[in-house]
């Protein structure tokens, strides 16, 4: 059944389930997705490997993220640019790193990745802020944000430096069992 | 001005010495690089390409071209992921095609010598973009086969090892996409999921796990004991009516449903060729079903303990869980509004938790709490035991009350007092939440959910004693049968009373909430006690199907009628839930449920039948025997007669049957327990010394700064004019004046400079 399609190359698909904890029939599936979101955009044939990006607003508005709080940062994170323009590598990526075979480890960095807001790579008190504001869309005072985001530090901070290394937040994670399958979007 | 490539040596240099210095821990964290690869050998090119100037080089990272690579600590028993995540141990700021070309070097140097396999969970497992990792996989592709020599010393074996691994591999790939074509449910799992979050969903996976085990007795049980026995069958000469399906007798008695009805044709058939044995094959395939729940259990709880279990060697409030966990799965707008609402609840709940901790009670009102939980216990263990007293006696009283009541129907009132316990205690245990105080409620689920565990198991031990001792031993006529029927019934009652909750008692519990009194609101779907029930019925169908081998059968059709009503009650009945739900967790404890009280309450039971317990006279195919076990010792004497069989007889007599080698085994069973008991406390000081390591090197990180930058503001205000231009420009672009989250960075281009004076 995977033999008929045109729209990669064996050597293509291979590469896509080596790198990805997808099947063919997965990335087959995703493919069309991922078409499905810009029919005039994507084309059919990707043997020549064309480089096309799909825009942050139509990813955005795909079912599985369009309520998501940190669909911006998500898109931003697995773009080639940061911008939020995903082309298929990327969005495959997205949803290989987000599906449920994903070990922790990986997880752990793109979740990291996702929460640091400015880029810093360390989550200062400001991508805390950033986090939590999100998080309740409001309904928390500033004071109680600020408070918050100094017990996270006070919680999370390993070495006292004031913001969350990377290995920081890894020790968290291993706290927080259920992250594995929080931190999972289905497709 | 210095070239770039001299720069980015200078750092590089400078990048390794602070770590180097540090002592590093052995099991997890980051292995330094010491050596310099030479920067123009380009691998990786793809992965960037950066002009490197120095303002790039020491701007903030708002450069998007740039990939970050951020150190990636992993567990030890990654090891492989130890040497690759150790070749990407760079730090932040630091140029990247001479680094990244570092790490690509040894990244593929390290993936070189894997096997396939392990090459691409590698692959898979690292934090690149897509095309990077395709490069890589490239790349050490090209490696390989550039490698002919090495080729070459890989004998015929090896290679026939290579391509059976290869095929493996796409033979399982193809086999996980045929099971997940054919996986059930999941589209309704991800509504479900979307609408309700991880927790919800997690009930119903699990119910769906235990279909799956179900299918597999099922088809275990079909193949090997129903259908030769429907071979030889015999005419059924009762009259069907309807109430079968309830009471589970009368016309089906004679049927494959009971035990009663298998017959043991070997004798007969002996002459004519082909035997079967249904003896071994019935005791073989209970056994197999057995044994092979027995290793899934216990691999799945390997497994989620593995995952899930932790080690708090700190006291976490749990807000950052709260914060970092968000529940991706969630996909319903309005959800996702709730989930946002209820996230603030919780966090404000928890921030005055936190600021009342150190509020101590006072000793009056310890004491008060603590007599009022020892009440509550002692009256939840008292109302369990009446419960249970109740139940055996009307067990026993049950065969007079049947004579007198001729109606057929009546057999159903014991099961239909046990449903009612079930249904009603459950919500007694919940109301003395309102007497029962806790400090963290955590304890109050698990404490409630040890109460209903206690009710739920105690009753079914109460059953199976009056079972074992009490019917089978009472010199009836087909006692097997009897107990089979009435496990039937149980299970029957449990699911009417099941769908009868769902489709009336939830419906009216919306309509309450919604019309009546609006401030009740939807309920939450209550996962503790629907799990719960899922245990006991199972529990229930492992003790049955030796006594009734349809019963897998009637369970699978039991669970796959639950699921669609549960969702569609869930659907227009039930609201997401309002606290977190430790779902990893409560699975663990619940999988641990299903192992350890459950499944080895169902060896115990059915070893006492088949060891200890006299079969009937004249039905069953072990009739005619004293014990069901005699039947393997025929067997084994039989074997012992032919010739070719010996090696079995042997193993039965030497391992099976000889207490030295069980003796021995335990020794050696105890002996690794105790070790690696001594290994994960001496690595629990270990942890606990490490994070200890970390907060010091922390406070000595801030105090150098410090002292750092006390320094350099000294030599600035001294002699202003020394600077050198290009150290200028390093000046501006990371200034003095850096908030304290810079500082760390400064640290590193100060040194840099320093360095370079040295060397000037």
């Amino acid at each position: 059944m995977g033999n008929k399609q045109t729209v990669f190359t064996h050597e293509q698909l291979e590469a896509y389930q080596d790198c990805t904890f997808f099947t063919r029939k997965e990335i087959m599936r995703l493919f069309y997705r991922y078409q499905d979101l810009a029919p005039q955009l994507v084309p059919l044939d990707y043997t020549s490997y064309p480089d096309v990006k799909v825009p942050y607003e139509l990813i955005g508005s795909m079912p599985e993220l369009k309520d998501n709080p940190f669909r911006q940062r998500i898109a931003q994170v697995f773009s080639e640019d940061g911008d939020g323009h995903m082309t298929l590598d990327n969005f495959l990526d997205m949803f290989s790193v987000m599906s449920e075979m994903a070990p922790r480890d990986l997880k752990a960095y793109y979740a990291f990745k996702i929460y640091d807001f400015n880029n810093d790579d360390y989550i200062c008190v400001w991508d805390l802020e950033q986090t939590v504001t999100k998080l309740t869309r409001g309904e928390l005072s500033a004071e109680e944000v600020s408070l918050v985001c100094e017990k996270v530090l006070d919680e999370a901070d390993g070495d006292h430096d004031g913001r969350l290394s990377l290995e920081d937040f890894q020790n968290m994670i291993l706290r927080a069992p259920d992250f594995l399958s929080t931190f999972h979007i289905r497709i | 001005m210095l070239s770039g490539d001299q720069v980015n040596e200078i750092i590089v240099e400078v990048e390794n010495v602070p770590y180097g210095v540090q002592s590093h821990p052995s099991s997890s964290q980051i292995v330094p690089e010491k050596t310099l690869a030479n920067a123009s050998v380009s691998l990786v090119s793809s992965i960037s390409d950066i002009d490197v100037t120095d303002s790039q080089v020491f701007s903030n990272c708002n450069d998007k071209k740039r990939k970050q690579f951020l150190r990636c600590s992993t567990p030890a028993n990654e090891s492989f992921s130890q040497t690759l995540h150790s070749s990407e141990s760079m730090g932040l700021d630091t140029p990247r095609t001479s680094h990244e070309n570092i790490q690509g070097q040894k990244l593929i140097a390290s993936l070189i010598p894997m096997t396939s396999r392990d090459r691409i969970k590698a692959i898979r497992n690292q934090p690149r973009t897509m095309e990077e990792k395709r490069n890589l996989r490239k790349m050490v592709d090209k490696e390989k086969s550039k490698q002919p020599g090495r080729i070459l010393e890989l004998d015929g074996c090896a290679q026939c090892v290579n391509s059976i691994s290869l095929a493996y591999r796409r033979s399982k790939n193809s086999l996980s996409e045929l099971f997940n074509s054919i996986s059930l449910w999941q589209k309704t799992l991800k509504v479900i999921g979307g609408k309700f979050g991880t927790s919800v969903l997690s009930y119903f996976n699990f119910l769906r796990w235990l279909l799956k085990f179900n299918i597999f007795l099922f088809i275990v049980t079909f193949s090997f004991i129903i259908i030769p026995q429907l071979t030889m069958a015999e005419k059924n000469h009762l009259q069907f009516t309807g109430l079968e399906f309830l009471t589970g007798a009368g016309y089906f008695r004679d049927t494959v449903m009971y035990y009663g009805f298998y017959t043991n044709t070997e004798n007969q058939h002996g002459s004519s060729g082909t035997s079967y044995n249904m003896q071994l094959a019935y005791i073989f395939t209970v056994g197999a079903c057995l044994v092979v729940c027995f290793f899934s259990l216990l691999f799945s709880m390997a497994r989620y303990f593995r995952n899930n279990f932790i080690n708090p060697h700190i006291h976490s409030r749990g807000i950052a869980k709260l914060i970092f966990c968000w529940d991706f799965t969630v996909t319903h707008k309005s959800t996702v509004k709730l989930k946002q609402k209820n996230l603030s609840t919780e966090i404000r709940e928890n921030l005055s938790e936190i600021l009342q901790e150190n509020v101590k009670l006072t000793l009056n009102q310890q004491l008060i709490r603590f007599s009022a939980h020892l009440a509550a216990w002692v009256v939840s263990t008292g109302v369990t035991i009446a419960c249970c007293i109740a139940i055996y006696y009307l067990a026993e009283n049950n065969s007079e009350f049947l004579e007198n009541h001729r109606n057929p129907g009546a057999v159903l009132l014991l099961p239909f007092v046990v449903s009612c316990i079930n249904l009603v205690m459950p919500r007694l245990y919940s109301m003395f939440r309102l007497v029962e105080r806790y400090e963290m409620p955590r304890h109050e689920v698990y404490s409630l959910l040890i109460r209903n565990i206690l009710l739920k198991l105690s009753i079914v031990g109460i059953l199976c004693y009056y079972w074992l001792n009490i019917v089978a031993l009472a010199d009836e006529e087909c006692w097997e049968t009897l107990i089979g029927q009435e496990i039937y019934r149980l299970l029957l009652m449990d699911f009417v009373f099941s769908l009868a909750d769902s489709f009336l008692g939830e419906f009216l519990r919306r309509i309450i909430g919604m019309r009546l009194i609006t401030s009740l609101g939807l309920q939450e779907f209550d996962i503790a006690s629907n799990v719960l029930e899922l245990i006991y019925t199972q529990t229930l169908v492992w003790i049955g199907t030796f006594f009734c081998p349809l019963l897998p059968f009637i369970q699978m059709i039991t669970l796959f009628i639950m699921f669609y009503v549960k969702n569609i009650s869930l659907m227009m009945n039930f609201q997401p839930l309002s606290k977190a739900w430790r779902a990893s967790q409560m699975m663990t404890f619940f999988i641990f449920l299903l192992f350890f009280p459950s499944f080895t309450g169902v060896l115990c039971t059915l070893a006492i039948t088949i060891w200890r317990l006299k079969p009937s006279a004249d039905c069953g195919p072990f009739r005619g025997l004293s014990f069901f076990i005699q039947s393997i010792y025929n067997w084994i004497d039989t074997l012992s007669t032919s010739s070719s069989y010996l090696w079995v007889v042997w193993i039965y007599q030497n391992l099976v049957g000889s207490v030295h080698f069980f003796f021995i085994l335990t020794l050696i069973v105890l002996i690794i327990t105790y070790l690696y008991w001594q290994i994960i406390e001496g690595r629990k000081i270990m942890i606990r010394l490490l994070h200890e390591q970390i907060i010091n090197e922390g406070k000595d990180k801030m105090f150098l700064i410090e002292k750092l930058i006390k320094l350099q503001d000294m030599e600035k205000r001294a002699s202003p004019t020394l600077f050198t231009p290009e150290r200028r420009d390093v000046e501006q672009s990371g200034p003095l004046h850096v908030r304290e989250h810079d500082a760390a960075r400064d640290l590193r281009f100060r040194r840099s400079v320093q360095e370079d004076n040295l060397k000037a």
